[in-house]
């Protein structure tokens, strides 16, 4: 097989050096001439009925431009679904109620942030309270205050329910009568947030042409120019989505928000440029964080450990408006089907409505605490028969050629080799199990496993992926493509596939990228499917281009094109390197003589191309991916059983990711992604009182520091390859890997403590409170 | 995030300042390192309408020794100055790594022990071995000056004595006696990095001879609304040569003393168990 | 506000500016200068993006007064490259992958270099001890730890 120059190479990332000099524009440092500054009144209540708004005092306040409430909007909603079934259910500015507190009322843009802030003071709006309720299960209640209507399509008697996915196969009471073995348990998962470094931010430009140009801190600009154009009434030409280079995202930039659609707006009525940027304690307060879900799983397995039935129920708080909800509740349904092959389910989902901030995806989208809940109890089951997590997980794990109930196929699948090398590289057997002869000391280490899977690419708008090469005269490659590049790398690999196709230097490559008007569409960095769908359409435009350079090469050469190849910007005939033609001459010859073809490669990709449709969010029928990412991590900790304070020492992730197009990059993605993991299952969680958010700064929510830098070792387990000649085929790397690694630390935590703990997170009182009487048994024979 | 408007004023003496603080009272706050003072600004929790920089005026950044009075330290002088201080490192190490321990590197090259004490917040890192060394303060103001023991500074939750038209000029550390040493334990409430869950810290003399405990002091912080001392522990200690089964009941006393009002039970526990942690290190240190 | 002249040294170039007292250095070097590196990712004080170094020392820009940085050298991010020559933290940074949003990039770099400036050969737990003021939600410090390690062995 042909070496490859750049697919599978450590290639330093493209915008590196804009990085590290401090020169790359983010959309906080975009300044324009003229440019007003805007800022969003939020209500203070948590439900309440808007009665009246006064903004006369704010209007005519020295310095005030603009200000704009509900009334000066065109009343049309958005949602971060926009379905049939799940019709969008939210105003970008509140109009005639609020159902959480931090909801906009209204916004103002003035000459500075001063008297943007004073003018707010002045806005007067009369609100009539209204009950609420804040917990998910409370909200069910059908004696709950009413935030919305609950879905007509669901029968059951509930309060507030969003949307309900309910789907299944076999018969799990048949299961669970003949199970050796039925578990039952609840887990909880906390409310966590992204803490993205760039606050959110938008700078919004309306010029006098008519068109809107719009900077905002995103995770891919078609999906904000759709909403925008449609809820502002503009055609999609004159709304311009531009590339800001973004600091961090994390799923919490794909919704709609408020401030991008008032900035928008108050940039239409003053025709000037207006940046709104929240301050942390905003993004805190009102921003939308991970989804909060509760998880019942009911397990039944045989005596060898075999799974037979499970049950499942999932109650999600999706906050005060369905946000991305409906999706989360689908997407467990997945994370509990995936890794494990389950002859008999019952899943459940539903997404309540509570008065809350609305609720977004967070890396893993759901993973994190479903996969947590699996396998914590996978641990306990195992424990239970007497068989250790590595063998339980080995007889249930996913196999290759798989195909799911859906439909799906899973064609290649390399969990068993990954739980295989990690409990190898870990010595996992060796480790585990060995809290008795740890007895009475006062440092205690465990060690803990976790599985996942994840979905790469699915069937959400924008649906597809497209890109242009341009071929400059001297033959190097402008590359266009709407993806955006939010710290993954996108432009870099992008870069990589195209120089491997054209046979160029990553430097011969100049990238124009996630231009809504300039770059052709992307499906946008938040449905994990930048390396596989971005990046074959990169492959296809190239290839393109290609073809159209070795068509001239052809005839110049006097060759066929099967026997040319592309290196160093010129086309040499395989075997005769003396016949050749620069990239340059066969530019310049196509120009004279095809017709002023000056090569301009294009090439589209999507997943699932034979398939019409997203799958049903409410029954999972339907095709929800063609390839599928598996990972197995195992966590190693120590704990102070005195205090009760878990250090996570050393993280080892076996991962199937298909091949890694830059490796350096997904050792990147991996050791983030493990950080974060650290954060969800030791210390994170946003708390809130009544509705309204405590945690208002990063002194209250803390997030790893250097100094929580966990030791991080790789293993890849590689089930693809790049192809020459046709699409590849390859898997996710961004969010997998949050996950297992989660339950891998409470299952660690409890392999040196004894101590099962369910709600996340697992905090060292939660450790000692249940250890308190055995503790001190313990301690007499404790040796300092 | 944008500080509010203020008036700023940069005096030369420290003369001044007391005129201007006579003169603005409660409508003035001190700078000197802008740590806490511009944080609570944007937070809006204080709006002061009229800053006074003490960048100004000379010499107080002072870190001196004297034999006789110990250690005097100005309200200019920084975390980072007093990490890395010979004096402070030799004669008072446990408050040095103290210093080392609170903010990160950025806040301790701007951040001032006095600023510190006079934010008194309940989780202060400083707080605790400076009680337990039996610090003192001295305020000036337009009309004279008072010293008091920092025990008496502190009267609730970021409340001090302190007058508004008064000024802390410097922290007296008395010189400790010979065979005492000290040390500081703590916990942070998440993370590696940031407020404290629990500080205790302690101050031993050991007669070397009978190993009979002469004084001992323990200092508690982040457990209820202003860093205190745990006296009752104290004197379980007093008179007694130290082992195992004192360390635990003063341990248990320390924290039966605390009012910790978020995570109680924790809070009570760390207590106990950090308090004998100090104990056992600081008797290490004496040895 | 009655704004006032000051004169700051940023990057050995002088700046003469008319500012009010509550204005910020990391305001005024990015709204007045246009030297946007520094960041602001908290504006209290706990996440680092806004470090420069003021007489060498890492200082937080979004605390610091901007009339209160005169007659100081202060030092930013842009201010590292010299005859576009990227300083070697910068190459390190980039080669060894420590970079992702980039957006904690512009204090992480500068923190580094005071502590490499003050120690040449830190210890892993130095360097992560030092760097605990910058926060950093991509890369789990792995790799920024790795390319400071080595710069600090000379390795290019």
């Amino acid at each position: 097989m042909e070496e490859l120059s750049f697919i599978g190479k450590s290639v330093p990332r493209k915008d590196g050096v804009e990085k590290a000099t401090g020169r790359a524009l983010y959309t906080v440092d975009m300044v324009l001439p003229g440019m007003l500054w805007g800022k969003i009144l939020r209500s203070p209540y948590p439900h309440a009925r808007i009665l009246h708004i006064d903004t006369t005092r704010a209007e005519r306040l020295p310095g005030v431009k603009a200000v704009i409430t509900g009334k000066d909007t065109l009343g049309i909603k958005h949602g971060f679904v926009e379905t049939p079934r799940y019709p969008p259910d939210q105003y970008p500015i509140a109009m005639d109620r609020v159902r959480y507190i931090g909801e906009e009322v209204a916004a103002v843009a003035a000459i500075d942030e001063y008297v943007a802030e004073e003018a707010l003071s002045l806005i007067k709006v009369d609100y009539e309270e209204l009950p609420a309720v804040f917990d998910p299960e409370e909200a069910m209640k059908p004696e709950a205050p009413e935030i919305h209507p609950s879905h007509p399509k669901v029968k059951e008697p509930y309060k507030n329910i969003g949307g309900k996915t309910e789907t299944g196969w076999g018969n799990v009471e048949k299961g669970f009568a003949e199970s050796y073995l039925v578990r039952e348990d609840r887990f909880e998962g906390q409310l966590r947030t992204h803490c993205y470094m760039e606050p959110q931010a938008t700078l919004a430009s309306f010029d006098l042409s008519g068109k809107l140009n719009v900077w905002t801190s995103s995770q891919g600009p078609f999906i904000k120019r759709a909403k925008l154009a449609t809820i502002l009434g503009l055609p999609f030409n004159n709304v311009r989505v531009l590339k800001a280079y973004v600091g961090g995202a994390y799923g919490g930039k794909v919704d709609l928000f408020s401030h991008e659609f008032c900035a928008s707006l108050l940039s239409i009525k003053t025709r000037r440029p207006v940046k709104i940027v929240c301050t942390r304690g905003e993004v805190f307060e009102a921003a939308r964080h991970g989804q909060p879900i509760l998880v019942e799983l009911k397990t039944g397995v045989k005596k060898d450990g075999t799974l037979i039935a499970q049950q499942v129920k999932v109650i999600n708080n999706s906050g005060a408006y369905r946000g991305s909800g409906v999706v989360v509740i689908f997407l467990c349904w997945g994370f509990v089907m995936l890794s494990y092959r389950i002859p008999n389910l019952k899943y459940e989902g539903y997404s309540v409505y509570t008065n809350n901030p609305v609720r977004a995806p967070q890396r893993g989208h759901g993973a994190p605490n479903l996969r947590f809940a699996v396998d914590s109890q996978m641990d306990m089951i195992a424990e239970e028969i007497g068989i250790d997590p590595v063998e339980i997980r080995l007889k249930n794990a996913r196999q290759k050629g798989d195909i799911l109930h859906n439909g799906d196929s899973v064609r290649n699948c390399g969990l068993v080799e990954c739980i295989q090398k990690v409990a190898e590289a870990t010595q996992f057997k060796e480790k585990y199990g060995k809290r008795k002869s740890q007895e009475g000391q006062r440092i205690k280490r465990g060690i803990g496993m976790g599985v996942s899977s994840y979905f790469s690419g699915s069937l959400i708008y924008p649906n597809t992926s497209a890109a242009i090469v341009k071929l400059n005269d001297d033959g190097t490659v402008s590359l266009l493509t709407g993806a955006l590049d939010i710290g993954q790398g996108a432009e870099t690999i992008l870069s990589q596939i195209a120089a491997e196709e054209l046979g160029v230097s990553m430097d011969d490559i100049r990238v124009v990228a996630a231009d809504t008007e300039t770059t052709p569409v992307d499906i946008g960095a938040w449905i994990s499917g930048g390396a596989y769908v971005s990046g074959n359409a990169v492959k296809i435009a190239a290839s393109d281009a290609k073809r159209q350079l070795f068509e001239v090469a052809a005839q110049e050469l006097e060759a066929n094109p099967e026997d040319l190849i592309a290196k160093n910007r010129e086309i040499f005939v395989k075997g005769s390197p003396g016949r050749s033609i620069s990239f340059t001459q066969a530019v310049a010859t196509s120009i004279a003589k095809r017709w002023g073809n000056p090569i301009i490669g294009q090439g589209h990709y999507r997943t699932m191309k034979d398939v019409p449709a997203h799958p049903s969010l409410a029954t999972t029928k339907g095709r929800w991916s063609e390839n599928y990412a598996f990972d197995a991590q195992v966590a190693e900790v120590e704990v102070d059983m005195e205090t009760g304070q878990v250090k996570l020492l050393k993280a080892t992730t076996a991962h199937d990711c298909g091949f890694p197009i830059n490796p350096l990059l997904v050792e990147g993605q991996i050791d983030g992604q493990v950080s974060m993991a650290q954060g969800h299952a030791l210390w994170e969680e946003v708390l809130m009182e009544k509705g309204k958010t405590i945690t208002t700064s990063y002194l209250d929510y803390k997030i790893p520091c250097a100094k929580d830098m966990v030791e991080s070792q790789y293993i890849d387990v590689i089930t693809e390859r790049y192809e020459k000649d046709r699409p590849y085929n390859t898997k996710e790397v961004g969010e997998g890997y949050v996950s297992a690694m989660v339950a891998a630390i409470a299952n660690a935590v409890y392999d040196a403590t004894g101590v099962r703990v369910k709600t996340l997170p697992i905090l060292p009182e939660k450790i000692l409170m249940s250890l308190k009487g055995k503790w001190n048994k313990e301690r007499k024979k404790w040796k300092r | 995030m944008r500080i509010p408007k203020f008036e700023y004023f940069r005096p030369s003496s420290i003369e001044d300042v007391c005129s201007l603080l006579y003169k603005y009272k409660t409508e003035a706050k001190i700078l000197a390192g802008g740590t806490d003072l511009f944080v609570k600004m944007k937070k809006k929790e204080i709006a002061p309408k009229v800053v006074i920089s003490l960048k100004g005026i000379q010499k107080l950044d002072r870190i001196e020794w004297d034999d006789r009075e110990g250690l005097k330290i100005g309200p200019l002088a920084t975390h980072d100055a007093l990490v890395n201080h010979p004096i402070v490192r030799e004669k008072f190490d446990f408050l040095a790594d103290t210093c080392f321990k609170i903010g990160t590197r950025q806040v301790r090259n701007m951040g001032t022990l006095v600023g510190n004490l006079c934010n008194a917040s309940p989780s202060s890192d400083a707080a605790a071995p400076l009680l337990v060394l039996e610090a003192r303060l001295k305020f000036v103001h337009l009309y004279g000056e008072r010293t008091i023991p920092l025990e008496k500074f502190f009267v609730g939750p970021f409340q001090t004595v302190l007058e508004p038209h008064e000024i802390v000029l410097e922290i007296q550390i008395p010189k400790p006696g010979p065979g005492s040493g000290g040390c500081y334990q703590y916990l942070h409430k998440a993370s590696s990095v940031g407020e404290t869950l629990v500080g205790a810290a302690v101050h031993l003399t050991i007669d070397p001879r009978d190993s009979i405990c002469q004084e001992a002091k323990i200092g508690l912080s982040s457990i209820a609304p202003t860093p205190m001392r745990t006296k009752a522990a104290e004197r379980i200690l007093k008179g007694k040569r130290i082992e195992e089964k004192i360390i635990r009941k003063a341990a248990q006393v320390a924290s039966d003393e605390t009012q910790p009002r978020s995570r109680p039970w924790y809070r009570r526990e760390m207590s106990r168990v950090l308090v004998e942690r100090a104990i056992l290190q600081a008797m290490e240190k004496i040895r | 506000m009655k704004k006032e002249l000051i004169e700051l040294n940023i990057n050995d170039e002088s700046h003469v500016l008319a500012v009010e007292p509550q204005k910020t250095l990391l305001e005024v070097l990015r709204e007045d200068l246009g030297l946007t590196g520094a960041k602001e990712a908290c504006g209290t004080g706990e996440c680092g993006a806004c470090t420069v170094l003021i007489d060498g020392k890492p200082i937080l820009s979004c605390l610091t007064l901007a009339i209160e940085a005169q007659e100081k050298e202060i030092i930013t991010i842009e201010g590292l490259t010299r005859a576009g020559q990227l300083h070697p933290l910068q190459k390190a940074f980039i080669q060894y992958g420590a970079i992702q949003c980039g957006y904690c990039t512009p204090g992480m770099i500068l923190n580094a270099k005071s502590i490499l400036d003050e120690n040449p050969k830190p210890s892993r737990d130095e360097i992560l001890k030092g760097l605990e003021g910058n926060l950093c939600r991509c890369t789990g410090y792995n790799k920024i730890l790795e390319a400071i390690m080595a710069a600090s062995m000379g390795e290019d």
